[in-house]
């Protein structure tokens, strides 16, 4: 099936694959914590890594957009073997996520029938595989049908959300009622970055984690070089927007002792809904948020399991892996990834407690998310420098020299991310020391398998030069 | 030719299986030893043990937390190593669960809120209680209440 005569996605679909990848309410009642320092937060995560991943997909994508997003870009600067490594590190580090997301939207949507429900294993399991693989069959219908259903999700389940929490608050502050922050001055955004709030810069930038995911599906559009910025810029807005102004109006409405991370985001909206006497809406807004984390899920669900089919198309892979269904979505990787996934969630749900194991997956997961990204920044210093005259229809502004500054903070952002994922980031009887070796061994594991393909690749599983065009990856 | 990729493929599959099999082992064997739930834990000996660590309990507060399941009561700690003005106490919220789903569900929800929760939060268990601690803390507290939930086995 050719890649050229599958449907095509607007700049609005697409803005939302990013605006869904990364918006989630699920983060304001952690960052309310923080009061009016959480715009400076917010800020900071934008400048340190929201705005120069935005660039650098833009730019990267718009110059490069033959498909595989990731993969194709860093394939580009550094050759297959990198190409190869950004994108399995992507896709690898789902596997262990994928849980994390369907649990947060099982817990939700027990809020719809019975919160109760989410202390029972059988319940959580069930409701996360029929969200797992409901999404997975969306995504099998191709991109069209992935749009919808994401455009759906995103503008029910993050962004409306968002401005009925905008609007209840300031309805809150225009009857005068008392703020339950300090009142503003203008110093009280700055944040507050010492040596203790240090780590917590790394949970900033990794609320933006997502950006690049728009990239692929740069060849689903009509025209990648004028769509592709305009769709990334419309989502950066939003998603800023609608993060501070979320988190603002939660903080207003609530103490800052009811926002407890343990208790829930769904028992912060029941106080905040609770303020205005709307309790009963509790079950509605479940609902919503739950459609909000599907479309969270179906982005990351969709995007890396496309880069790693296009792997193959080089013959990275065996050829079965790049066996694609007339809508051009490798199906293939989808039930490999959907039975890796169900096997974590398998055991995640029905462990006896919450495991040091599954902390330490998780972090893991953090780490080869910040490799992806160190192969993006240093992508886009790399392909300025090899490839400056490649007609890219979206340019990182200030030359040479402000690709340098774009990049490097991001790749700098990406790096420090990246240490702080090797220390303990709670109570753990595992030593300083072997902490950081499992860290550092685990992520190797998942990060180098390509090589293991690598070495074992034939001429033979490269494909002709008819299958890349059907692949719309040919040179 | 077709029978040499098979057997590649294979191999492949099998490397891929070790490490499937690698997650699973760090998972199963780290899992063994956290089923510890003591029912017979009070919010005094959650005190004591705070103490024990310096912490002293300077003031402390009911909290509505009302809507989280299973829950049985909530407070917030104010907790310091000197109880005096000029001291900034660190705040700590103690939740007590009904029974050991609940206790874990909410350990579940703290650990999955965000792809990261590096400096976001703390969360310890003891007993039927969940401890957490959120916002901008002092380093030297924090390494003290680590500490204290080290010693119950428990976090």
């Amino acid at each position: 099936m050719a890649m050229s005569s599958i449907k095509k996605i607007s700049v609005f679909s697409l803005a939302m694959i990013s605006v869904g990848a990364v918006l989630s309410v699920r983060n304001f009642p952690s960052m309310a914590v923080y009061g009016w320092s959480s715009i400076g937060w917010y800020i900071l995560g934008a400048l340190l890594f929201l705005i120069p991943l935005t660039l650098a997909s833009a730019e990267l994508a718009t110059g490069w957009s033959k498909g595989g997003g990731v993969y194709q870009w860093v394939k580009e600067a550094f050759g297959e073997k990198s190409g190869f490594i950004a994108i399995f590190c992507e896709w690898s580090n789902n596997i262990v996520w994928f849980p994390t997301v369907l649990s947060f939207i099982a817990g939700t949507f027990a809020y719809v029938l019975n919160p109760d429900l989410a202390n029972n294993g059988f319940y959580m399991f069930s409701v996360m595989m029929i969200a797992f693989w409901g999404s997975t069959l969306v995504a099998w219908m191709g991109p069209k049908v992935t749009a919808r259903f994401n455009n759906t999700g995103v503008l029910l389940g993050s962004i409306l959300p968002s401005i009925l929490l905008i609007v209840f608050g300031v309805v809150y502050l225009a009857q005068g009622q008392p703020l339950q922050i300090p009142a503003f001055t203008l110093p009280q955004i700055v944040p507050d970055v010492n040596l203790s709030t240090l780590p917590f810069v790394a949970t900033i930038i990794l609320l933006f984690a997502g950006m690049e995911m728009a990239g692929f599906h740069a060849l689903s559009v009509k025209d990648p070089s004028r769509d592709f910025p305009r769709a990334m810029l419309i989502a950066a807005v939003l998603i800023v927007a609608a993060s501070v102004l979320g988190t603002l109006a939660l903080s207003w409405v609530i103490p800052v002792g009811e926002l407890n991370l343990a208790a829930g985001i769904m028992q912060a909206f029941d106080a905040f809904l609770r303020a205005f006497g709307l309790s009963s809406l509790v079950p509605l807004v479940a609902f919503l948020v739950s459609l909000g984390g599907l479309a969270l899920l179906i982005n990351w669900l969709v995007g890396p399991a496309l880069g790693l089919g296009v792997t193959s198309a080089d013959g990275l892979m065996p050829p079965a892996t790049r066996k694609l269904n007339k809508e051009g979505i490798p199906t293939g990787m989808l039930i490999l990834q959907g039975i890796l996934a169900t096997g974590v969630s398998l055991l995640y749900v029905f462990s006896p407690s919450v495991n040091q194991a599954y902390w330490v997956l998780s972090a893991l997961t953090v780490m080869l998310l910040c490799i992806v990204y160190m192969f993006i920044f240093a992508a886009l210093i790399k392909l300025r420098i090899s490839q400056p005259n490649t007609p890219r229809a979206f340019k990182v502004p200030g030359g040479l020299l402000g690709v340098w500054i774009v990049g490097g903070v991001g790749f700098f952002s990406s790096v420090f991310t990246f240490v702080i994922g090797c220390l303990p980031t709670t109570a753990t009887e595992i030593p300083l020391l072997g902490y950081v070796s499992i860290m550092l061994i685990g992520t190797a594991l998942l990060a180098l398998p390509p090589l293991v393909f690598m070495k074992f690749r034939k001429s033979s599983w490269v494909a002709s030069r008819e299958e890349q065009k059907a692949l719309g990856v040919e040179s | 030719m077709s029978t040499t990729n098979s057997s590649v493929s294979i191999v492949l599959w099998i490397i891929g299986g070790i490490c499937v099999t690698w997650f699973v082992w760090i998972m199963v064997v780290w899992s063994g030893n956290q089923s510890n739930y003591n029912t017979t834990v009070s919010q005094e000996s959650v005190k004591n043990l705070l103490a024990s660590k310096g912490l002293n309990v300077c003031d402390q507060n009911d909290l509505d937390l009302s809507g989280t399941p299973g829950l049985v009561s909530s407070k917030t700690l104010s907790v310091s190593t000197s109880c005096s003005d000029d001291v900034h106490p660190m705040n700590i919220t103690l939740l007590q669960f009904s029974d050991e789903a609940s206790r874990n569900a909410a350990l579940q929800r703290a650990a999955t809120t965000h792809r990261s929760g590096y400096g976001l939060h703390s969360v310890y268990a003891y007993g039927p209680y969940v401890l957490t601690i959120q916002g901008t803390q002092s380093l030297a507290n924090q390494a003290l209440l680590s500490e204290a939930m080290g010693n119950t086995n428990e976090s």
